[in-house]
């Protein structure tokens, strides 16, 4: 995989036309990996539904040895624990209650879920716009938009999911317990769950191998080009047409356009240059039939193959360097996938063995709890654990793992059954190469979640954050320095 | 009907607030109609992964429907594939091109009549020329005319005025009620009752202005609500408001064996002719939960256990008047019954819920945290829940002061229709032999028993009527209801349900399209 940037000159020999400027200043510019080597720091918050099940956390506390394993965290294994950092006591109700109370009146699943990368309570901020879907900026969002990950990869970001049609979004709206990413305070970033999607977000268009190709392809550009210019004077003059309010919506629109116009434009850059292994995937057009089935049952969709193809492609794209910012959903909040693809086990503080039947639906199991709850719990932790094996054996040019330059922020909105904001599940994977203290149970003293997302920001990805969400108690937010070496 | 036959509509001005929305984008199903009746092309491209928002139940509403650059880049390839489809065939082109697109009068002309079906209004002098500009562009790349064309094509269904439905405001920070323009008109009707886009009559009869006469108005409803594309009003709304979308997708556990794709095929397409029936007929609403009838293929006939001379063929549905089956109305259908289940056991309170909620707009709020484990001793103890009295769960947790208040309301429902099992299948005992009692009592005190009783007593509770009339004006605005509407909503329903008119599903849909909440907006915020 190589000569992908197509040369200036070769296109304007093989075009035959003449080129307007504003075209000339949109071709491809080199690829950033010419530039001097840094150490490409990423950011993976992978989202666990409906909570976990008590077997979540582990009966010990300390770091190396003083630790051990949880039942439902036991796949990650011997070899991944050493990078693990498990987390207890991080709370968000403090977001929705001034004594700091972890108990939402209503609608506990899609607001918790709204705030989970937010620390904001999106009523409040819908009330406070007058809008009837709104949040806040999420962390991801913070990073991707930042100069330390700006224009750095193809895409600033990118949302996946494992997510299917059985999720419930108790009355509010649904991109509060189906988005996880917001790009402004209006705007939720959909996520896709087609592999096949995100395989062509990640290729971008083909680049051309040689220079007939390349001058049709530059013309192929012109006529894109000619379309979304048409495309955005029309929008511009409908927008002007509009009332203030309605001027969003085209906003939103035109700002849809123009990244699309960008990346029609950049032929050549979506690659970056990197041995990028897409013909390792194999089972993702069999996974793509499943995903959007209409009907789902084991026999037409095997959520579990879903997941080996989206771990498949989020290591793809981070081995590429294609993005530095994916979050990830493994289900919707408040799902109800009914999970018989997977065998029930028996679960104790130690353990868990093979049981005879399959799980039930996934929120039904969240409150029978019991062995159905952590089964569904320690099956999407496996799935994780697989990425993370994946991203542990992809090896940078600094030596170390792919993992130990990511975050993987493992966590959910909820305690479990009984949808409290508190006592949240968390676990960081990796970040060793980026100042993470790791191989530890971190039982903390009742921390707010913002506090591991200012910590972050500041301590591990370099940005000057001196706040972020809201606390509803009034206190500051503050760092976490057990999280930090050194 | 309701409306003063020959009134002019803008003659008096409304003292109520009609409302407003923004840029209305269309959904996957609205996308996919549009472009099959405009275009003539077959292929659906818009698919279960392209973006969708949902409010209110409904996936139309106007303020979720967002877009991104992914979503975009969908529409974008999307309009290529289209445009490449319909310029290689002869038929398709025609309904565009009907000259010799060498001729310069021919190209605008072309572009002027693909502009008014995609945009749903004629196109102005500077839009003619922003589409004629890409047309020159390709040409001057060496495109033929045909591929010049299909770019213009592909031009027109990547903007916005494609993808969006626009309303606009005269002066669009005033808040004072006009009525909308004779085509912002057509499109709020088409796409309330076809799903898709309007065809030449409904755009000439725009174009001349009668559209706009309450005489015209009712009658061309009542021409839509007859022509075939009327069905996707029915997959749309009855598919989401009434669960048959779900019926589809709605997983049962192992035991429930006699639950097979085509049956839920089948019980999915049977609340949608059950509701088509009430639409094509003059059946009073009221009559929704008791009317004994069925839709059935051979798939469906034989879970129900109805003779099989009923139906023969799969997926081939017979209307039918069964009286033996120990079920009727809307509640007696399988699809409800499943869907309003749990996987592996009935759940009165789903049920209940689905009724209180969907039926009588008057679901009550959500449970509160730290709910009791309904079932986990069962879980635990190895018991299948299925084998379970769900009625003594259900008393114990409602001990729980909390819980009782808001399973008081539902739990009477869903109680009252335990002979039928968890996918609807009728029953004389449960599983483990001990007796079903299907007596319940309700929040106001009412016993009522099964299926009949129940039927009965929901039929005559005003917030039947007064619920189908907000469902349909939340999903024929597509946006979310507010207290200005409810004046809209009480008169429609005060013309509804005068005496000596039947209170049909027809009837109130024309009263609905001739309120000022339909027929006007407003600028402002």
């Amino acid at each position: 995989m190589k000569g992908r940037s197509i040369s200036r000159r070769a296109v304007l020999r093989g075009a035959g036309v003449v080129l307007t400027l504003p075209l000339l200043e949109s071709l491809p510019r080199r690829p950033l990996r010419a530039q001097a080597p840094e150490v490409a720091r990423r950011f993976l918050p992978i989202y666990l539904p409906n909570g976990a099940h008590d077997y979540w956390w582990p009966g010990s506390e300390g770091r190396g040895d003083a630790w051990k394993l949880s039942s439902i965290l036991e796949p990650f294994g011997d070899a991944l624990k050493p990078k693990l950092n498990v987390l207890s006591n991080l709370e968000n109700g403090s977001v929705f209650n001034d004594d700091g109370s972890p108990l939402l009146g209503s609608a506990s699943h899609s607001r918790l879920a709204g705030a989970w990368l937010t620390c904001v309570d999106a009523q409040a901020v819908r009330n406070q716009l007058g809008l009837e879907e709104a949040n806040g900026i999420s962390v991801d969002q913070i990073l991707a938009q930042h100069p330390a990950f700006l224009g750095k990869t193809p895409l600033a970001s990118l949302q996946v999911g494992l997510s299917t049609p059985l999720a419930s979004c108790d009355g509010e709206p649904c991109s509060s317990s189906r988005s996880v990413s917001w790009a402004s305070r209006t705007q939720p970033l959909y996520k896709l769950v087609d592999p096949v999607e995100v395989l062509h977000q990640l290729v971008g268009v083909t680049p051309a191998s040689d220079q007939t190709a390349a001058a049709e392809a530059q013309k192929r550009l012109m006529r894109n080009k000619s379309i979304l210019d048409a495309v955005l004077e029309n929008a511009q003059r409908t927008r002007g047409r509009l009332g203030t309010g309605d001027q969003q919506r085209m906003d939103e629109f035109l700002e849809s356009v123009r990244a699309v116009e960008k990346k029609v434009v950049d032929v050549s850059s979506a690659m970056g240059g990197a041995a990028c292994p897409f013909s390792s995937l194999e089972d993702l057009p069999r996974a793509e039939q499943s995903a959007t089935a209409p009907r789902q049952t084991t026999a037409t969709y095997d959520k579990g193959l879903h997941a080996d193809a989206m771990n498949a492609l989020i290591a793809l794209a981070f081995q590429c360097d294609l993005t530095r910012v994916i979050s990830y959903m493994l289900e919707d909040e408040r799902s109800e996938f009914t999970y018989d693809n997977v065998q029930e086990r028996a679960f104790t503080a130690e353990g868990s063995t093979p049981k005879a039947r399959t799980c039930p639906e996934y929120h039904l199991a969240q409150h029978a709890g019991g062995d159905v709850f952590a089964t569904i719990t320690w099956w999407n932790v496996g799935k994780v654990a697989d990425l993370c094996r994946k991203l542990d054996a992809i090896k940078e040019a600094n030596g170390v793992s792919v993992l130990d330059n990511t975050v993987v922020l493992l966590g959910g909105c909820m305690h479990g059954g009984d949808h409290l904001g508190d006592r949240l599940p968390v676990a960081l994977v990796g970040g060793g190469n980026l100042g993470l203290r790791t191989d530890q149970h971190l039982v903390l003293d009742k921390r707010p979640l913002r506090d591991l997302y200012v910590t972050l920001m500041n301590d591990v990805y370099g940005l000057n954050v001196s706040d972020f969400g809201q606390d509803r108690t009034g206190a500051q937010s503050a760092r976490i320095s057990q999280l930090l070496d050194g | 009907m309701l409306m003063d036959a020959g009134a002019d509509a803008g003659e008096l001005g409304p003292a109520l607030d009609p409302g407003r929305k923004e840029p209305h984008r269309l959904n996957s199903t609205e996308y996919n109609a549009t472009v099959r009746d405009v275009l003539g092309t077959k292929r659906e491209l818009a698919t279960g992964s392209w973006s969708e928002g949902e409010s209110d139940g409904f996936d139309n509403v106007a303020a979720v429907q967002h877009v991104d650059a992914t979503q975009y880049q969908r529409y974008f390839d999307a309009a290529q594939d289209l445009a490449t489809e319909v310029m290689a065939s002869k038929e398709l082109r025609a309904r565009f091109v009907s000259c010799a697109l060498a001729d310069d009068a021919c190209v605008a002309s072309s572009i002027q009549a693909a502009g008014l079906r995609l945009f749903r209004r004629p196109l102005d002098a500077d839009e003619l020329g922003t589409y004629r500009r890409v047309y020159d562009a390709a040409r001057g790349l060496g495109d033929d005319e045909a591929s010049a064309f299909s770019l213009t094509l592909q031009a027109l269904l990547s903007s916005a005025e494609f993808l969006y439905r626009v309303e606009i405001d005269p002066k669009p920070e005033a808040t004072d009620a006009h009525p909308l323009g004779p085509f912002e008109l057509a499109s709020r009707l088409s796409y309330f009752l076809w799903s898709s886009a309007a065809d030449d009559a409904l755009l000439a009869a725009a174009a001349d202005g009668s559209l706009t006469r309450l005489d015209t108005l009712s009658a061309t409803v009542d021409r839509m609500l007859d022509d075939p594309r009327s069905d996707r009003f029915v997959s749309s709304f009855a598919g989401q408001w009434l669960g048959a979308r779900q019926v589809v997708a709605h997983a049962v556990a192992p035991n429930y064996d006699q639950w097979t794709a085509d049956v839920a095929q089948s019980a999915s397409q049977e609340i949608l002719l059950y509701f088509s029936d009430f639409l094509q007929s003059d059946r009073s609403w009221f009559e929704f939960l008791t009317a004994d009838i069925n839709f059935v293929d051979a798939p469906l006939a034989y879970f129900y256990g109805m003779p099989g001379a009923l139906a023969s063929d799969v997926g081939v549905f017979e209307r039918v008047e069964y009286h033996d089956d120990r079920r009727k109305g809307f509640l007696g259908l399988a699809g409800f019954l499943a869907v309003s289940s749990f996987d592996r056991r009935t759940s009165p309170s789903r049920r209940g819920l689905m009724i209180a909620g969907n039926l009588l707009c008057s679901a009550p709020p959500p449970p509160p945290p730290d709910i009791p484990k309904l079932e986990n001793q069962a879980a635990d103890g190895g018991v299948d829940p299925a084998t379970l009295d769900v009625r003594q769960l259900l008393e114990a947790h409602r001990t729980r002061a909390d819980c009782a208040a808001c399973h008081a309301l539902i739990d009477g429902y869903g109680l009252a229709l335990e002979r039928y099992d968890g996918i609807g299948l009728y029953r004389t005992s449960y599983g483990d032999g001990s007796a079903i009692d299907d007596a319940s009592t309700l929040v106001d005190g009412r016993v009522v028993q099964g299926l009949e009783g129940l039927a009965d007593v929901v039929s005559r509770d005003p917030r039947l009527g007064a619920c189908l009339a907000r469902k349909l004006l939340t999903y024929g605005l597509g946006r979310t209801l507010t207290t200005s509407d409810e004046p809209h909503l009480q008169r429609a329903l005060d013309a509804w349900l005068s005496p000596g008119q039947v209170p049909s599903l027809r009837r109130l849909i024309h009263g609905l399209i001739a309120s000022e909440a339909f027929r006007y907006r407003r600028g402002g915020k």
